[in-house]
């Protein structure tokens, strides 16, 4: 009876021998607007959401973006790139960082041609990295410095100017017009308008000269202001001094310096030297029109580097004061690169004066490594493209052998191995003034490769049979997670010296890295433990069974499964050790971000744009982090692992 | 060999607890050598403890077991040396996922035997051959049907030249279309001569290919026949129960 409710073809149904062709999905289930609609405008309280966040999204990003376009002033950024880049490395010896960058940068290249997809990924991101490092301007390694020149008008003088020169060099001051109008930069120019009064607050660069030349704010051929340039020394005597008078205008004065010191040079407009008879138009006597162009050459200008300020009061004695003639709230320190333009900007002017100053001097250091990078790479394939099997097998043992020796290659390269090395005499350069982004990358670097391996020790310690091996490691792990790591490095500071007996002198870096690699082990081991757990006991029967010994199993079967099967947690846990070397500023080590700070307390005037240096940092840090995550993300994709499946 | 009177496997009253629990209980077996048993019981019997006891990937309490001449002991110089004469086929493979086909039969030879590289692909081949997947060897496990996969097991067991093949309910988990492709490489092995110890519920399997049938329950061996004699004629109520249930 139950039959009798069965439609027609429910019972019995043979489908037709071949299947229905396949068909295009319904229009506006696919493609952009499909996925719009699916995903954005879906139902009424996802369209409320979609909106309400974009026009959040919106007024955050228009609120910041017209801060960093109009308001901000990146010049503490961009006159302080080798600052937060190498810190108070000494200007001398930076070729030794540009080395090692090198090194990195030849390495990765190899590396990529030879290895495979995820060791690839990986040394892709440390070039990228060592590529932020060297945005050192190639420029500041030239020890020689350029004359500096200023102007002085006739409504304003000049701040006396304070130098150091060296016994047996000879100063020269001179007053002359600029002959070289087209040819001078910003670079060759140190010199500028000091202090203008009313007008604007800052020194001007030559470009801003430039365009009121141009605009005949400025008149070239009125450089006849009668001038007395004199030299002082740190007392105030007189040394040496010259008159520079309309009809005599170019002038100068050559001084030789007898004793390492302080030397001021001072240029005072005289007005009992020009003719006054001039009238205004209500008949007040009219001020000596024109201008000077003042130029000094062969000396050392004080800049504000507080570490500079150290060693040239250890050399030259303590800094002579001066009277400042004007409000210039930038006192009286010369050759500052100028704070190109305060207040509101157009973004036509936040590009030229801000952003095109900033990749100017970095550009030609960044291309340098990427072409070191590309011809690295290029050398690499064309010898395993036409070479054979040993050729390749050679370059592989080459890069191996490079990669093992980095660490003490860079720590030789930048601590220096002492002067009187007769073979390679490398400056020693105290770890104090490596700091910056080198800093940062290199206490990175450094945990990363030895906290790893740490980790995965600790990892197998916990989880092996015997007792002893895994309360210690139990002990270990607990203990260092159970501390936060601004303990932890408080700890390497002032506890580890004591385990190293005499090791009182043990290098402040040192320590800090055995406090981030424990720290970050600690971490590690708990993740790589986590990594274990996974894996099936059948992989470890089957490889017994197979007579692999505990070893040969876990190097061969269980380890390359477990720390795949990690990749993310490991590489959130590096990025998040690339974050925390900035807790070593509390020992007073100065990485990226602790140099902002010595920055904005050795050159006050940078104090108000402290915000910009702080953006600046962050957007480096951010940019090494987004890298690291999106290689995680590459190498969880790539490789034998992608093809895994159970 | 000859210490053992042609026995390759001797076990003498093993009994083996896991914590409180009894799983063997005085289990006596022996095999000759180019023999095939079959081990059937229903699940929780032992049986399956029972030949991971031969290779030691449990470990026995009492009584002793003695493998081609080597009593298993503690000494892990023994445990090797059993484990070298003995291949196992697992239910879930147990293949290593990272590795190719070709990278997981080679291993244990070239770390093990120290066989040259070269030396362990051609046998990796020809073992691949054997089981008849030789266009399988650059892919990954997971890219392998069951069947596939278990064979490559096989095979892998097999590059080592054991003595002995252990098969832990070899086709359990596979799909019935599956299951013949693996019963006949077994079948195959069986012919050329190798001893081989089996777990397993495909009886037909039993019937066709055992020299001997070992009925296990509860811990203990209840009865041993050939095929003949305990599929047509089995003795205990047990057994009798048993088959009636699954045949």
């Amino acid at each position: 009876m139950m039959s009798n409710s069965y439609g027609r073809d429910e019972l019995f149904y043979v489908a037709p021998p071949e299947p229905p062709p396949s068909r295009r999905p319904p229009p506006g289930t696919v493609g952009v607007a499909g996925w719009v609609r699916a995903n954005l405008f879906s139902s009424t309280f996802n369209t409320i959401l979609t909106m309400v966040t974009s026009v959040l999204l919106s007024l955050f990003l228009w609120e910041s973006i017209t801060w960093a376009v109009a308001d901000a002033q990146w010049s503490v950024v961009i006159n302080n790139i080798q600052l937060l880049n190498v810190g108070q490395y000494p200007n001398a010896e930076l070729w030794r960082v540009e080395l090692v960058a090198v090194y990195f940068l030849m390495l990765s290249a190899m590396g990529v041609v030879l290895w495979g997809s995820m060791t690839r990924a990986a040394m892709l991101t440390l070039a990228i990295s060592v590529v932020l490092l060297v945005l050192i301007p190639i420029a500041a390694t030239a020890v020689e410095p350029a004359p500096i020149r200023f102007i002085v008008g006739h409504d304003f003088n000049a701040s006396p100017m304070r130098f150091v020169a060296n016994e047996g060099e000879t100063i020269s001051l001179a007053v002359e017009p600029i002959n070289d109008v087209d040819t001078a930069t910003d670079e060759n120019f140190t010199g500028l308008i000091e202090g203008a009064q009313g007008e604007q607050n800052s020194r001007i660069k030559w470009s801003e000269i430039r365009r009121q030349i141009d605009q005949g704010e400025i008149v070239l051929s009125d450089y006849n202001l009668p001038v007395l340039l004199q030299l002082l020394d740190a007392e105030g005597n007189v040394l040496a001094e010259v008159l520079s008078t309309p009809e005599h205008p170019v002038v100068n004065l050559d001084y030789q310096v007898e004793e390492d010191s302080w030397f001021i040079a001072n240029a005072t407009v005289v007005a009992e030297n020009v003719n006054l008879q001039e009238t205004d138009a209500i008949g007040l006597p009219m001020a000596p029109s024109g201008h000077a162009f003042i130029r000094i050459d062969n000396v050392s200008i004080y800049r504000t580097k507080p570490s500079d300020l150290e060693r040239l009061r250890e050399t030259y004695g303590e800094i002579p004061q001066v009277d400042c003639y004007t409000n210039d709230r930038l006192g009286c320190q010369t050759a500052e690169r100028s704070l190109p333009y305060l207040g509101k900007r157009s973004p036509g002017k936040y590009l030229r004066l801000q952003l095109s100053p900033y990749i100017s001097s970095v550009a030609s250091s960044v291309i340098v490594a990427i072409i070191i990078f590309v011809v690295a790479f290029g050398i690499t394939m064309l010898l395993k493209r036409f070479g054979d099997k040993s050729t390749e097998k050679w370059l592989t043992r080459i890069n191996l052998i490079g990669w093992l020796l980095i660490i003490p290659i860079t720590w030789v390269l930048l601590a220096g191995l002492g002067g009187e090395n007769p073979i390679l005499s490398l400056v020693s350069v105290p770890s104090e003034r490596w700091q910056g982004l080198l800093l940062t990358l290199l206490l990175t670097f450094i945990s990363v490769v030895a906290s790893l391996p740490l980790g995965i020790l600790f990892a197998l310690g916990r989880r092996s049979g015997l007792p002893v091996i895994g309360t210690f490691s139990v002990l270990f792990i607990e203990l260092i997670r159970g501390a936060p790591l601004i303990t932890i490095l408080f700890f390497a500071k002032n506890i580890v010296p004591f385990f190293f007996g005499s090791g009182a002198d043990l290098d402040d870096v040192i320590r800090m890295l055995i406090g981030l690699t424990l720290f970050s082990a600690a971490y590690q081991a708990e993740i790589v433990r986590g990594g274990l757990q996974i894996i099936p006991h059948g992989q470890n029967e089957a490889s017994m069974a197979l007579g692999l010994n505990p070893y040969q199993t876990n190097y061969f079967i269980i380890l390359p499964q477990a720390l795949r099967a990690v990749i993310p947690a490991t590489m959130s846990q590096f990025v998040s050790l690339f974050k925390d070397t900035s807790l070593v500023s509390i020992i007073g080590l100065f990485e990226l971000l602790g140099i902002v700070e010595l920055i904005v307390n050795g050159q006050q005037q940078y104090r108000p744009f402290v915000r910009e240096a702080y953006v600046y940092v962050g957007i480096i840090y951010f940019v090494i982090a987004f890298v690291m995550s999106a290689v995680s993300r590459r190498l969880e994709e790539t490789g034998s692992g992608a093809a895994r499946r159970r | 060999m000859d210490n053992s009177n042609g026995y390759i496997i001797e076990l003498v009253d093993v009994n083996k607890w896991f914590g409180e629990f009894h799983v063997l209980k005085d289990v006596s077996m022996k095999v000759r050598e180019r023999e095939v048993v079959v081990v059937i019981g229903p699940s929780g019997s032992g049986k399956s403890t029972l030949i991971r006891c031969i290779n030691r990937l449990e470990e026995h309490q009492e009584g002793s077991i003695i493998v081609d001449g080597i009593e298993l002991t503690n000494d892990v110089r023994n445990i090797n040396a059993i484990r070298r004469e003995t291949g196992m086929v697992f239910q879930q493979f147990n293949l290593f996922p990272h590795l190719t086909v070709l990278e997981n039969i080679t291993l244990a030879q070239r770390y093990v035997r120290r066989r040259p590289r070269r030396e362990s692909e051609e046998k990796a081949m020809q073992l691949l051959e054997r089981v008849g997947i030789p266009e399988q060897a650059r892919k990954y496990p997971g890219q392998l049907s069951g069947g596939q996969q278990q064979r490559v097991a096989i095979a892998r067991a097999l590059a080592m030249e054991p003595k002995i093949m252990l098969f832990d309910e070899p086709t359990s988990a596979l799909d019935p279309e599956m299951i013949k492709e693996v019963l006949d490489v077994m079948k195959e092995l069986a012919r050329s001569g190798m001893t081989m110890l089996v777990v397993t519920h495909e009886m037909g399997f039993a019937r066709e290919v055992a020299d001997r049938v070992i009925f296990m329950d509860s811990g203990r061996i209840v009865e041993i026949g050939t095929p003949e004699h305990f599929f047509r004629d089995p003795q205990h109520d047990r057994t009798q129960l048993f088959l009636s249930q699954i045949l």
